[in-house]
């Protein structure tokens, strides 16, 4: 073996994959080549200082940091979120319906659906300009209260808007309290 | 995969059954509906995977993020480990790959210029060199700033390979690299660091 094959068998060495023979080789010519002899001392040298090298702590809170990362990033959406659109929702269909039913006349079904836009929209943020549209919509159907001209289908949307939003009240309410239990038994 | 349930009812995270088991059967147990078990994962691996990132990234609150997203990933990725490859390797494949995104994204690589050098130096030079008679912990830092002279890359698969004690091919694996390219890294690594704390 010479100095390249003993380079090449020095790599092996370093990576872990030198076969026996290989290695009975090397060490024959170490043995007698100061040079590589050197070489191989100066890496194992370094090799060694690495694989000795102690492992940085990254703390003592790092385990339950990271769970508790784990814990908010597993969690659904704060129940109070869903529930509280849902009643929303509720509230506003029943809003709707009993001013349709009790106060306001409307000529036709897109007039219901416009009163009903505008008041989601001031309920959404849209305030001013929501406002504005609950007054247009309801000074216009005040108007013309003395007609009384809903169609049938607008009758039955109204029917049927008020059952949606009795149904949507009590699955928020449901739903809040069985969260609420579930976050107590936590 | 949430932690509602809290674990399997009568197993304790911190007890004694938990720390005996294997990474494997850990991980199991975890995907079978027992999230806080990932806590004993955590705790055993959270030292290499900081130790590891921190080399990468030579910024300690920089290896703390990345620490941490290291486990979020895995443990959102945990259904994609196979646990015939040990969970070390597996875990500090994905610690790597986040380092690699971040320094990417910061545009820290460094290019690596080639330093192999044939078996034909004077012998006497580097036999008389003082790299064997430094201490070890002189030895290390003066390895540490060597190191800092490799591209990403290698430094990467040097680390791996000599402190965590990784095979060339489980560090193959871990970066999606040919073996005979992890072989070329490391031989370019270990001849540039010789040559430099040689001549220190």
């Amino acid at each position: 073996m010479d100095c390249l094959d003993a380079e090449r068998a020095l790599n092996e060495s370093f990576d872990g994959a030198l076969a026996p023979q290989e290695a009975r080789w090397l060490a024959a010519h170490l043995g007698q080549c100061a040079a590589c002899q050197a070489r191989e001392q100066q890496m194992r040298a370094i090799l060694g200082a690495e694989a000795q090298r102690p492992l940085e702590d990254p703390g003592p809170d790092f385990t339950a940091l990271v769970m508790r990362r784990l814990r908010t990033k597993s969690r659904p959406a704060p129940f109070w979120k869903p529930a509280t659109a849902l009643a929303i929702l509720g509230a506003l269909l029943l809003g709707v319906n009993q001013l349709c039913l009790n106060g306001l006349r409307f000529e036709s079904l897109l007039e219901v659906l416009e009163y009903t836009a505008a008041i989601i929209a001031a309920a959404t943020g849209e305030i001013w300009q929501g406002l504005n549209d609950l007054s247009d919509a309801a000074g216009e159907a005040a108007s013309q209260s003395s007609q009384w001209l809903l169609a049938p289908q607008a009758s039955l949307l109204l029917l049927a808007g008020t059952l949606a939003a009795l149904i949507i009240l009590l699955a928020a309410a449901r739903f809040a309290m069985a969260k609420c239990a579930g976050h107590k038994g936590e | 995969m949430d932690f509602k349930n809290g674990g399997i009812p009568g197993e304790n995270v911190n007890g004694p059954s938990v720390a005996n088991s294997s990474d494997e059967l850990l991980t199991q147990a975890v995907l079978q509906g027992s999230p806080e078990i990932f806590e004993e994962l955590v705790r055993r691996h959270q030292a290499a995977v900081f130790s590891h990132l921190l080399r990468l990234a030579r910024n300690r609150d920089d290896a703390l993020e990345l620490a941490q997203d290291t486990y979020l990933k895995a443990f959102k990725h945990l259904d994609q480990y196979d646990p015939n490859q040990p969970f070390a390797a597996w875990l500090l494949a994905i610690a790597t790959n986040t380092a690699f995104n971040h320094l990417n994204a910061k545009r820290l690589r460094k290019t690596f210029p080639l330093a192999l050098d044939p078996c034909g130096r004077a012998a006497a030079q580097e036999a008389e060199s003082p790299l064997l008679q430094a201490s070890r912990k002189e030895l290390l830092q003066r390895l540490e700033a060597s190191l800092e002279h490799l591209s990403l890359k290698a430094r990467t698969v040097f680390i791996l390979r000599y402190q965590h004690g990784f095979t060339c091919e489980e560090i193959s694996r871990m970066l999606n690299e040919s073996l005979s390219n992890v072989k070329i890294l490391l031989m370019r690594a270990r001849e540039r660091l010789r040559e430099e704390l040689a001549i220190q």
